[in-house]
């Protein structure tokens, strides 16, 4: 560089942009803050899985077998032998670019790997190389991939930045399933135990507990009896808290952050409200005692095993049917792997309304009805008595959880409640609700404090509609229906918009729900006081 | 000013370019889409700094008051911290406003009155870059402080019940 150059000359030469690669030849940095940490071997020896031993992501060496290459290559033969659905997926992409701009991943963060697209291509390339005739002689110009450490790297990069909330699939004009792609990349890499802590720590804690965070049965007891004090104390009424109670009519699934986590424990207090309101002949199983399901987030073989035990309780108590609560993967699991998973649960009855009589046929097959049908069913046919104003300090919007809302399709119930127990509800813009919610961020085993800023990333989209209603229209609630996004939405909303705070369905239908013989409520489920009651 | 005048009259294509050299500090293939769709929704990244870069320039070349470029800057900086960028390219997007003029005014040096001028519009650039910094330090301390309370609502108050009813 010239030395007579004049400064503000000097000054053009500087260069801001990062330097041009293919996006294909930029080796992924584990940078702290955007990645999770590795499984720890404990729990991968307690269920059964390859290679439990120490190691991180962000070193050299990982620590695999030495065959690793041909593991991996040998299960993805197996896998698109075994799933029709995996060798179509990776057939039948045009590259038509249709879902590269919907993934929040891609909106958050601007990294083209992120369009879902691209991300999937990391395993296709690699199917092409190795699997096809056209990518074994044209290797170039198929576009192949030879599979390296390199490139083994970047799939446990970004395929576990994939929160499979499908938001993609939706515009995919083949209908092609990304989050199965993520599925079975995440499956193939756990066959050399490249797998994460947040997923292998709470699958075998649910295996030999029964929930996520390993809570014993007495534990769990203990978590219940908790509550009823809580609402005893609250309503001046005391609740039932039935527990492996063989022969109820119905079992009582919900995800284990209910009993523990905040601000799900107020969701559970409004069930137990509402159950005892309208006399539900329920029970609680100490076993099925979580109905998030981690082993989805890793492999099917994991999936049926967790997903099995809420029907082996449901058959060991001998209840007629399942309601499942505010739970979000649990609800895909359940419709659209369960029956060839584990059922058709046979053995069960076509759930029925006690209260109301109503046949919920769309549970024919599952025998599992989620918690916002029923109460929906409860409020349609008049059977609650609910006074919206004790939500008034309150304005809510509704995040539609990814997996209820895509996978099973349950749009109206969630808001037909809300609108019946308070008088203020806005839903965010329509690009970002219903199926096209945007994701939380921190699905599918992502929700870690390690992998923080690249949930804040992920979330972004989310973040800024609430933004927009809270900004536009006053609200100070985000509602939502999913254990992840309870979680994880308040730290996500102190950070991008303060003051915002997360509840679940339940919770409000509690407030709200006159209960027979209650004392005079001056206080809300969280202890706050009612508007109106705020000097009493 | 006779250069914030000139600046006044050009501000739409000064962030126009502004707002093109930001979008370069992404990876080519996300700059189309982070460019052209105007969505604020499905685009929340490119509508901030379409909506923030013009407050800012706006800020500037007339400061009216302290908040609103501070809001200007914290919608932009917000964004960076959590991105793949270090602490110096988070913050260092309000130099690319200082080689967007340059090079519009490169040529005008020999007018020494608006060369001064330009050099003094400069260094409040260079004051809005250190409230950047401030504002991303801030952001970071924040992380800190959502991650630990994450950590303590994942447990509520169960752990301290269990403590009561058994004791340590």
């Amino acid at each position: 560089m010239s030395l007579k150059m004049k400064p503000e000359e000097l000054a053009q030469t500087i260069d801001y942009k990062p330097p041009k690669k293919h996006w294909m030849d930029n080796p992924v940095e584990y940078k702290k803050g955007t990645y999770n940490y590795a499984g720890n071997p404990d729990s991968i020896k307690y269920v059964h899985q390859p290679n439990p031993r120490k190691w991180q992501p962000y070193e050299e060496d990982w620590k695999l077998p030495e065959n690793w290459k041909e593991i991996i290559l040998e299960g993805f033969r197996e896998r698109l032998d075994k799933f029709r659905s995996l060798k179509l997926f990776m057939d039948i992409c045009v590259r038509c670019g249709a879902c590269a701009d919907k993934c929040h991943f891609f909106i958050g963060s601007g990294d083209p790997k992120n369009m879902p697209v691209l991300r999937a291509e990391l395993l296709r390339a690699v199917y092409r190389k190795e699997f096809t005739l056209a990518g074994k002689l044209m290797a170039k110009m198929a576009g192949t991939t030879e599979l390296t450490f390199d490139v083994l790297k970047e799939w446990f990069y970004y395929f576990y930045q994939c929160t499979q909330c499908r938001r993609c699939s939706v515009f995919c004009p083949y209908g092609i399933d990304t989050a199965e792609i993520t599925f079975l990349a995440r499956e193939l890499m756990n066959l050399i135990g490249v797998n994460i802590d947040w997923v292998m720590t709470p699958v075998a804690n649910c295996h030999r507990t029964g929930n996520h965070l390993g809570i014993q049965p007495h534990g769990f007891k203990d978590s219940i009896e908790f509550a009823a004090d809580d609402l005893e104390d609250l309503t001046g009424i005391r609740v039932e808290t039935p527990i492996n109670k063989k022969g109820a009519e119905i079992l009582f699934v919900i995800p284990s952050a209910d009993y523990f986590g905040e601000p799900h424990y107020f969701t559970l207090l409004g069930y137990m409200a509402l159950f005892h309101e309208i006399g539900l002949d329920f029970t609680f199983s100490s076993y099925a005692s979580e109905g998030g399901n981690f082993g989805s987030f890793v492999s099917h073989e994991l999936m049926k095993a967790l997903n099995g035990k809420i029907y082996a309780e449901a058959r060991r108590l001998g209840v007629k049917w399942i309601i499942g609560g505010e739970c979000g993967h649990m609800w895909r699991v359940l419709h659209q792997y369960m029956d060839t998973l584990n059922g058709p649960a046979d053995f069960l009855e076509v759930p029925k309304s006690p209260i109301t009589g109503t046949v919920f046929e769309n549970a024919r097959s599952t025998k599992m009805v989620h918690i916002t049908e029923f109460t929906s069913d409860l409020i349609k046919n008049n059977k609650i008595k609910l006074d919206k104003s004790r939500n008034d300090h309150w304005h809510a919007t509704f995040h539609d959880s990814c997996n209820p809302a895509r996978a099973m399709g349950l749009l109206e119930e969630p808001r037909y409640i809300l609108r019946n127990v308070m008088n203020k509800f806005t839903d965010m813009p329509e690009n970002t609700i219903r199926e096209q919610t945007f994701c939380c961020g921190s699905g599918a085993g992502l929700g870690t404090e390690e992998n923080f800023e690249m949930r804040m990333r992920g979330g972004f989209p989310r973040a800024n509609a609430v933004k927009y209603v809270a900004e536009n229209n006053g609200v100070n609630l985000l509602t939502c229906i999913c254990a992840i996004d309870k979680a994880t939405l308040p730290p996500l909303l102190q950070y991008w918009v303060p003051g915002v705070e997360v509840a679940g369905i339940h919770e409000l239908v509690g407030n709200a729900l006159v209960i027979k013989g209650e004392k005079e409520r001056t206080t809300d489920l969280r202890n706050n006081p009612l508007p109106g009651k705020e000097d009493i | 000013m006779k250069f914030c005048e000139q600046l006044e009259q050009r501000k739409s294509q000064i962030t126009e370019k502004w707002l093109k050299a930001v979008i370069e500090t992404y990876p080519d293939e996300a700059g189309k889409f982070l460019f052209e769709n105007k969505n604020q929704f499905g685009n929340p990244i490119g509508f901030t700094f379409s909506k923030r870069l013009p407050d800012i320039l706006d800020e500037l070349i007339n400061p009216t008051e302290p908040l609103k470029l501070n809001v200007a800057i914290e919608d932009i900086i917000k964004i960076r911290t959590v991105q793949d960028f270090t602490p110096s390219e988070a913050v260092g997007f309000l130099y690319l406003l200082k080689k967007v003029i340059r090079k519009e005014y490169h040529q005008d040096e020999k007018e020494p009155l608006l060369f001064r001028e330009m050099l003094e519009f400069e260094s409040r650039i260079d004051q809005a870059v250190s409230l950047a910094f401030d504002i991303y330090v801030e952001l970071k301390e924040k992380i800190y402080e959502i991650k630990a309370g994450e950590v303590k609502a994942r447990y509520g108050k169960m752990v301290d019940r269990f403590n009561e009813k058994y004791g340590d």
